[in-house]
């Protein structure tokens, strides 16, 4: 037998169990095409499962469904002997067994190179005589196996009775469900298949291990990138010159303006965070809530503001500068300010004086006119948009690979912003410090500091939501 | 059922067929597909007047078509089906593209030939090789194509040959039932499912409908371009010339060729009026020194026939021809294959010999009605009754049932088989998925029934998708059974496990058999 130098496991079973999608989100590959239709998979696909430092740790193979399970097990019971040590290399030496049995060739090639099969079954429905005679194909194939229980879309109502039905041929048993296994689960379940084939547990331990190592090189990578986009769409700015067709229309140009740049900054990110989880942003599908555009009011209703706060423009006048306009998104207090500032004309210059002095004011030189749109400061944009990130982060690292359709309702995302408000004031403060930094676009060691503290809470963050039951975090906090 | 049809039985060659164009084709597989998910006692009560209808024009087995226009005609005339709507869209599609295509063509062909005549001629002769080439050869090519493509070759036209418009065609009824679907219905998207699928069964009679329509259009262009020909040369003085500067260009070979081409019409309108002469084609001849050819009225007169006649002989007349070779050959295939299939066969037979006695339509919607549940209880009890009556000198219906399928959804499934199926079951045998067992089984049923079985029902697990073993289930019932046993796959799944998704691949796979014999029934599985 050719035995594999790295523990190897090959899912087979039935078309239509669920095996690609196993492989897919034990694997950590989104990139696999999964199909609702049957027989879709024709031939096995190995993925490797890498260290950080690019070696391989784990092989698993997909496979097609069997499709000829009662002449295999026909001809499986006619070769039998005790001195057959394998008889899936004896099935495939015969020559036309590859024309005549292509997918269930592909299952068994894999078997006879000594990856150990695991048989998925959907425990959700009854067990058939396939399921009988595929458990004893595998008792036939006489090699080490284990059976994997996938509820699918059901209950997995039917998992006892399948245990003791194939016990005699599988006598272990492990459920998993690609669809809704997170990160913690997958590594538990790679960590079960120790104690199967003595050579193959320290490479499994190691496979673990280098994993979780990866997940936090994968935190990193994305707290990074959240940081910088934060960054950027804090400096974003939208200069319009007023035309004749008013200040009014100028401003709206200048909002969309800026509203476009940041939601671009955002679905960058968004990219960045799939493809660092190895997710498909082709087929990425994510709750309806991450769908909903960044400034409409539902978006800020879902990250904690109040119904009444929306999006507000305010805006000062001055007819030799120039005309700058915030977004301003500062909630109660800074919408009444401008429907004073509005109401008032230009007398709203010197009611949110405090705050304009603390803005550039940029137009044109020859006493043109002109608008600016740029994120307010003080606003709750920044929260809003760190929120937003690191929520989709969040999902993006918990959803299992083999789950590529999600129809998640989001109903309450959990907050960076509000576990910063809730572990210490100061943290709170000190990331509405570090916005003030980016908005008058200071450098220096000071915003380096500042920015390395968001990027660890960051990661602490995602670390103690998918693996609560190692965060350090978790265990200082308390 | 003494009266098992068969395709060559139901059909003979003298049966009468009704108008079938596309859009009737497709309501008589929506029709019968949303039958197939219906249940017994609606469809028992429309069938009544169909029934008492065929036994007053005294109609038999042997005309199906017949048979099947009536019952067709009673489910358009169903509110719930919206039949005609999809039919009639289809219909005034077809003629629309027919018409104006045809007419675009025939409009496109003039401009062509005018457009032709001018450039070429401007003021000066016509170059009539040029012109004879671009009115008539080229034509006269595409015509040949169009025989080519009739032919049984099947490098050139595979039997799939159809499949973009069968795939278009498709297209837009998912588009229209969808958007038009009898509020959603599970069995209405079960039925448009299968009807989609049927399609792929169709090719060739689809293949022939495309055909008749691109034949219609290409004569179009035909017509056009000699109606165009034949108006220039009516109104026009212009004359003819031609030129060449290759040495195998001669007059003497030009008047050989001329010649073998004019040899349809030859014998009707001879040289130098039918066609042109060694004389006039050398009268014709534009050369450095001569650059007005010195043509008479015989000459520029032959030259007007020769390329109206070639026109007419290889560009028309053939196109024409074909048209109406090709009305017989979808005459022949809907024969052939359009209503022999194992589903239509039972809807004739359910015509012919109603288990209900005749009642009239509003007499049993009435019963309807005044009872839905004593209704369904009566016809169900009837068609128990009836059934062994009729079958005192038949064969026998045997059920196969999967070996691990569980016992109480079996019975779960025979009890509601009548009511789909119309007839009980003589016998039940369990069977392995082991080929070895198969065959034997299937050998010990036809020696214990001396090969007289009258069908066979599979019971098939819905909750898990079709795999070879399936075909090879197929091929080895075949095997014993031979090919003309109707053979019936009851698509049933365990209770609470029906998984919708897997019916369209049974059914393509069911499909995939081309087994005339096959059909399915589907059994939802629900307490």
């Amino acid at each position: 037998m050719n035995e594999r130098q790295i523990p190897s496991f090959t899912f087979i079973g039935l078309p239509n169990e669920g095996k690609t999608t196993i492989a897919s989100t034990l694997a950590g590959n989104g990139k696999l095409s999964i199909s609702d239709k049957p027989g879709e998979t024709t031939h096995k696909e190995e993925h490797v499962v890498l260290s950080v430092t690019k070696a391989p740790l784990l092989a698993l193979f997909d496979t097609p469904g069997f499709q000829n399970v009662g002449e295999l097990i026909e001809w499986f019971q006619e070769h039998d002997s005790p001195k057959e040590a394998n008889p899936a290399k004896a099935f495939l030496a015969v020559p036309h067994h590859h024309k005549k049995f292509p997918h269930d060739c592909e299952v068994l090639e894999t078997i006879a190179e000594g990856s150990m099969p695991i048989l998925v079954v959907d425990s959700s429905r009854p067990v058939s005589e396939f399921d009988q005679l595929v458990a004893k194909l595998l008792g036939l194939c006489k090699v080490a196996r284990i059976g994997l229980l996938n509820p699918k879309e059901g209950k997995g109502e039917y998992a006892e009775d399948r245990r003791s039905a194939l016990g005699r041929e599988i006598p272990i048993w492990r459920h998993f469900n690609p669809f809704t296994e997170g990160p913690s689960q997958r590594l538990d379940f790679i960590d079960s298949l120790r104690g199967h084939k003595a050579d193959w547990d320290d490479g499994i331990k190691l496979a673990v291990r280098e994993l979780r190592q990866s997940y936090q090189g994968n935190f990193e990578g994305v707290a990074e990138e959240i940081v910088k986009s934060l960054k950027r769409a804090c400096q974003e700015k939208v200069q319009i010159a007023v035309t004749s067709k008013g200040e009014e229309t100028a401003k709206k140009v200048a909002s969309s303006k800026l509203e476009k740049k940041i939601s671009k900054i955002e679905k960058d990110c968004r990219k960045t965070v799939l493809e660092a989880f190895a997710h498909n942003p082709d087929n990425w599908q994510s709750p309806t809530e991450f769908d909903i555009d960044l400034f409409h009011k539902k978006t800020w209703q879902l990250f904690g503001l109040s119904k009444k706060t929306v999006v507000v423009t305010s805006f000062l006048t001055g007819a030799a500068t120039g005309t700058l306009i915030d977004i301003a998104t500062g909630g109660g207090t800074m919408g009444i300010g401008a429907l004073l500032g509005g109401a008032i004309g230009g007398g709203g210059a010197i009611l949110l004086a405090d705050k304009a002095a603390d803005l550039k004011v940029l137009g044109n030189k020859a006493g043109g006119r002109s608008v600016q749109a740029q994120v307010e400061r003080r606003s709750k944009f920044s929260s809003i948009l760190l929120d937003r990130t690191t929520a989709f982060a969040l999902d993006v690292a918990k959803r299992p690979h083999g789950n590529q359709t999600s129809h998640t309702e989001v109903t309450a995302v959990s907050s960076l912003c509000k576990r910063l408000e809730e572990q210490r004031k100061r943290k709170a403060t000190r990331f509405q410090a570090l916005v003030e930094l980016w908005h008058r676009e200071k450098r220096g060691s000071k915003v380096d500091e500042a920015e390395a503290w968001l990027r660890e809470e960051i990661v602490s963050y995602l670390e103690s939501e998918i693996f609560p039951q190692d965060s350090p975090t978790n265990s200082e906090e308390t | 059922m003494s009266n098992a049809a068969t395709p060559d039985s139901t059909l003979n060659e003298n049966a009468r067929i009704p108008f079938y164009d596309l859009g009737s084709i497709i309501e008589l597989e929506l029709a019968e597909a949303y039958d197939e998910n219906s249940n017994r006692k609606t469809l028992v009560v429309r069938d009544m007047d169909v029934s008492a209808e065929i036994a007053k024009e005294g109609l038999t087995a042997e005309s199906q078509p017949e048979i099947l226009a009536l019952w067709l005609e009673s489910r358009r005339a169903d509110q719930e089906l919206a039949l005609t709507k999809t039919g009639k869209r289809i219909r005034v599609i077809s003629l629309r593209v027919g018409m104006v295509g045809f007419l675009s063509l025939a409009l496109l062909g003039a401009s062509f030939a005018w457009a032709t005549l001018k450039l070429k001629g401007g003021g000066e002769s016509v170059d009539i090789i040029t012109f004879w080439c671009l009115t008539a050869f080229i034509p006269a090519l595409f015509t040949l194509w169009a025989i080519v493509r009739q032919l049984p070759i099947p490098f050139l036209n595979p039997s799939d040959g159809s499949s973009m418009f069968r795939e278009a065609l498709a297209k837009f009824l998912h588009w229209r039932w969808h958007k038009k679907s009898p509020s959603g219905s599970e069995r209405w998207t079960k039925a448009i499912a299968e009807v989609e699928m049927r399609l792929a069964s169709r090719e060739g009679i689809l293949g022939a409908m495309l055909s008749q329509l691109v034949l219609k259009l290409g004569l179009g262009s035909v017509i056009g371009i000699w109606a165009a020909v034949a108006w220039f040369e009516t109104w026009s003085d212009q004359r003819y010339s031609w030129s060449s500067q290759a040495a195998s260009v001669t007059e003497k070979r030009l008047a050989t060729s001329a010649a073998w081409i004019a040899l349809p019409w030859s014998w009707y309108d001879g040289a130098g009026s039918g066609y042109p002469t060694y004389q006039q084609i050398k009268e014709s001849r534009v050369t450095p020194d001569k650059q007005q050819p010195s043509q008479g009225m015989n000459t520029r007169s032959a030259w007007i026939s020769f390329v109206n006649y070639s026109i007419l002989v290889y560009a028309l007349f053939p196109r024409i021809i074909l048209l109406g070779i090709g009305k017989c050959r979808l005459r022949s295939l809907l024969k052939r294959n359009g209503f022999k299939q194992e589903r239509f066969n039972r809807i004739c037979q359910r015509l012919l010999n109603p288990s209900l006695g005749f009642r009239t339509a509003s007499e049993a919607l009435e019963q309807v009605s005044n009872g839905e549940a004593e209704q369904e209880k009566e016809l169900g009890s009837n068609l128990r009754k009836g059934a062994p009556e009729k079958r005192r000198n038949s064969h026998l219906n045997i059920l196969l049932i999967p070996a691990g399928f569980p016992a109480e959804d079996v019975n779960r499934a025979i009890s509601r088989l009548p009511e789909q199926e119309g007839q009980p079951i003589d016998h039940q045998e369990k069977f392995s998925l082991l080929p070895k067992q198969q065959k034997e089984l299937l050998t010990r049923l036809m020696a214990e029934n001396q090969g007289a079985i009258d069908s066979v029902l599979v019971l098939q697990d819905l909750s898990l998708p079709p795999m070879d073993d399936f075909r090879s289930l197929h091929q080895r019932l075949r095997e014993y059974l031979g090919d003309e046993v109707p053979v019936r796959f009851v698509l049933t799944s365990p209770q609470n496990t029906y998984q919708p998704s897997n019916l369209p691949h049974w059914k393509a796979a069911i499909l995939n058999f081309h087994d005339p014999f096959v059909s399915t029934i589907t059994l939802s599985n629900t307490p």
